[in-house]
C-alpha cells in the first residue's frame, strides 16, 4: 500500500484545502518577512504547483503527473481558486501559466522600505481573507472531489489523493461531530494503493502556544475540543512515510497527519514530507 | 416555510441591512441548535437571544409553541416574539428576551439546595398550571434570577400538555440534590453577574469574575486578564472589549490591544476584519491588524471616501 509510483499511467491528485476567512488577515512571519497568513498561504500554494511542475518536467517537455485542486473557504462561500473547478491537470495548468509578479514583502521589525524583500512568483492563487470559516462545507466538496477521482478507471491503480486543509480558526458551518463525519467519508475513499490521505494543518499566532506537529498516534492528549476534533479528523502518516521523520525525532510512528499552532515553515516541511510519495516519479 | 443556512444569518448579523427592522449590536458567536442558528445581541438595549431556523421543520414548531405562549400562559413561563420575513425578505427570525440571571449550570455551583429546589417547586406549578411541556429542560436552558425563580428559554419546543417535561425535571432535581452546596454559605448575590455563556470560542472561553470580564483557555487558565467591564466573543481571531471607564478597543487572542481600549466605540465587522472607531463623534477606519486606515471624519463622509 502507497507504494505505487507516479507516472503518466498512474497519476495522482494534491488538494489544497485553504482558509481564507477574516482571520488569515493576522500578520505572521516567515524567514525574517513580514506578511499577512493569507499571503502567506498563497505563497505556499504558488510554490507548491511551481515545484510539482519542475518535477514533472523532463527532457522530452512537461510530463502529466498530477490533477491539482485548491478550493478556498471564506464568507464568500467555497470556491475554486484554481481556473477550473476541480481538479486542474498539471499540463493544463502549464498551458496558461501566469508571467511571475513581483512580491514585495517587509523585514521583521523594520518599517523602513530599504528592508523589504522582493520575490518573482507566478500567482497561479491570491491571497484573499473575507468572512467566517466554513469548513465543512469546503470539505463536503472535497469529499465529492476525491470520490469521482478515486472512481476513475484510469486512477484505480493510482497513489491516492493527499487532501492539505490548511486553516488557522474554528468551522463556523458545522458541529465537532459532522466535521469529523465527513473527515472519515474522505479518508474512506479510496484507490487500490491505499485510502485518501488527510492532512490538518492548524496555523499559529506567532503567540508562545507550542507548536505540534505529526502527534504520535498514543502519546498524544489535549484538552482542546477543536484540536481533538482535527486530531480525529486526520488521517494517519503511512509506514513508508514515516521514515523521514523518526529520523528527526525521538519518539515513533504511529503518527497522525495533522499540525496545531504550526508556523509557516513548519507548514511546508509538512507538506514536503506529505508530497515526499508524489515526487517519487 | 423559509430556512436559511447558518451563513446567511452568520452574513446578515455582520451587515444589518439584511434583516426588515432589526439592528441588532454587539453580537456574540453563532451557535448552533438541532433547528435554529442562534447568537446573544442588543436589541433595542435588551439583552436578546436571535434565533433563525436552519431546517424546514423549525418555524413549524415556533409557530405551534408561539400559539401556545401567548396570553396568560407567557405571563406564567415566558415567551418569545417571531419577526416574520425578517431576513432576506423571507426567512422569519425568532427574539427571546433574556432575563437577568444566571444559567442553572452556573447557579447550581453557588446557590444553595434549599433555594434551587425550592425554584425548582415552584418552576414545576408553573408548568402544571399552564398545562404546556417545554421539551427542551437542560441547566443550560434555564436562566435563575436573583430572587431564585426560573425562567426557561430556547421555548420553541413548547407542547400542550403537562406532563412530558417531568423525567428531565427529575433529573435536574437529582442534579441539584447531588451537586448544589447543602449550606447557604455560597449564596452568593447575583446582582453583580449577568447570564453568561461561556462556549470554548477560537480557542478561548469569555469569563466574569469579581474583577471584570476576561478570557480562559482551553485548560482553565486565566490568559486574558479580567479586567474589563464588557468583551464580546472571539470571533476571526477579534474581540471587541470596553474598560470599566467605557473606553473600547480590539484585542487579540492573546490579549494584545490591536486597537487600544481609548475609544469611545468600535465596532469590529468580521466579514471584512475591518472596525469602525468613534472619537469625539468623529469616526475613522482601522484594519484588522489596528491601523488606522482614514482620517477622522463624519462616518458617511469616511464611508464615501472608501467607496471612491
Amino acid at each position: 500500500m502507497y507504494e505505487q509510483r507516479i507516472t503518466r499511467a498512474h497519476r495522482t491528485a494534491i488538494v489544497l484545502v485553504v482558509d481564507c476567512s477574516t482571520s488569515m488577515q493576522e500578520m505572521t512571519t516567515i524567514n525574517n518577512l513580514v506578511m499577512p497568513k493569507a499571503e502567506a498561504i498563497a505563497f505556499a500554494s504558488n510554490y507548491l504547483i511551481d515545484e510539482l511542475m519542475a518535477l514533472a518536467t523532463r527532457y522530452d517537455g512537461l510530463r502529466d503527473y498530477y490533477d491539482i485542486a485548491i478550493i478556498g473557504y471564506s464568507g464568500d462561500g467555497v470556491e475554486s481558486l484554481l481556473p477550473a473547478d476541480g481538479f486542474n491537470s498539471i499540463a493544463h495548468l502549464a498551458t496558461i501559466a501566469p508571467e511571475k509578479r513581483d512580491f514585495t514583502f517587509i523585514c521583521k521589525d523594520v518599517v523602513d522600505e530599504d528592508c523589504s524583500t522582493t520575490y518573482a512568483i507566478r500567482p497561479w492563487v491570491d491571497a484573499k481573507a473575507t468572512g467566517s470559516t466554513p469548513m465543512f462545507e469546503a470539505l463536503a466538496m472535497v469529499a465529492d472531489l476525491v470520490e469521482k477521482w478515486c472512481n476513475e478507471p484510469t486512477n484505480r491503480q493510482s497513489f491516492p489523493p493527499m487532501v492539505f486543509n490548511i486553516s488557522d480558526g474554528e468551522p463556523t458551518d458545522g458541529t465537532i461531530d459532522e466535521l469529523i463525519s465527513i473527515a472519515e467519508r474522505i479518508k474512506h475513499t479510496a484507490t487500490k494503493d491505499g485510502n485518501t490521505l488527510l492532512f490538518n494543518i492548524h496555523l499559529g499566532n506567532n503567540t508562545a502556544q507550542h507548536p505540534v506537529t505529526f502527534p504520535c498516534e498514543y502519546n498524544y492528549t489535549s484538552e482542546c475540543p477543536h484540536q481533538n476534533m482535527l486530531f480525529r479528523m486526520s488521517s494517519l502518516l503511512p509506514e513508508g512515510l514515516e521514515s523521514a521523520l523518526e529520523e528527526q525525532r525521538a519518539d515513533h510512528g504511529p503518527y497522525r497527519c495533522v499540525a496545531f499552532n504550526a508556523s509557516f515553515g513548519e507548514l511546508m516541511s509538512i507538506l514536503n514530507i506529505g508530497s515526499e510519495s508524489v515526487k517519487r516519479n | 416555510m423559509y430556512c436559511c443556512s447558518i451563513q446567511d444569518f452568520h452574513h446578515a448579523l455582520h451587515n444589518t441591512h439584511l434583516f426588515a427592522t432589526l439592528q441588532p449590536q454587539y453580537i456574540e458567536a453563532v451557535c448552533r441548535t438541532t433547528h435554529f442558528a442562534e447568537c446573544r445581541a442588543i436589541v433595542d438595549c435588551n439583552d436578546v437571544l436571535l434565533h433563525a431556523p436552519i431546517t424546514t421543520e423549525a418555524m413549524a414548531l415556533a409557530e405551534r409553541a408561539y400559539a401556545l405562549l401567548r396570553g396568560e400562559r407567557g405571563d406564567r413561563i415566558g415567551t418569545f416574539r417571531i419577526l416574520h420575513n425578517e431576513l432576506n425578505q423571507r426567512t422569519s427570525i425568532i427574539i427571546e428576551d433574556l432575563p437577568d440571571g444566571i444559567t442553572l449550570d452556573y447557579a447550581v455551583l453557588t446557590m444553595s439546595q434549599d433555594r434551587l429546589l425550592s425554584g425548582l417547586s415552584e418552576f414545576t406549578k408553573r408548568l402544571r398550571h399552564a398545562d404546556i411541556s417545554l421539551n427542551n429542560l437542560r441547566k443550560q436552558n434555564i436562566i435563575v434570577d436573583n430572587h431564585g425563580h426560573w425562567h426557561p428559554i430556547r421555548l420553541y419546543y413548547t407542547t400542550l400538555g403537562y406532563g412530558d417535561d417531568n423525567e428531565q425535571l427529575l433529573a435536574l432535581r437529582s442534579d441539584i440534590e447531588q451537586h448544589a452546596p447543602k449550606d447557604n454559605t455560597l449564596n452568593e448575590p447575583l446582582s453583580a453577574y449577568r447570564t453568561e455563556y461561556t462556549p470554548l470560542l477560537e480557542g478561548r472561553r469569555r469569563t466574569t469574575t469579581a474583577e471584570g470580564v476576561g478570557f480562559m483557555d482551553e485548560d482553565g487558565n486565566m490568559v486574558i486578564a479580567p479586567r474589563y467591564a464588557w468583551a464580546s466573543d472571539f470571533d476571526e481571531g477579534r474581540a471587541m472589549v470596553m474598560t470599566k471607564d467605557k473606553r473600547m478597543g480590539l484585542i487579540d487572542t492573546s490579549g494584545r490591544e490591536v486597537i487600544k481600549a481609548q475609544y469611545e466605540i468600535v465596532e469590529y465587522n468580521a466579514i471584512d476584519g475591518n472596525s469602525w472607531v468613534r472619537e469625539n463623534d468623529l469616526w475613522a477606519l482601522f484594519d484588522y491588524s489596528g491601523f488606522q486606515v482614514t482620517e477622522w471624519d463624519d462616518r458617511e463622509m469616511v464611508d464615501d471616501d472608501i467607496m471612491l
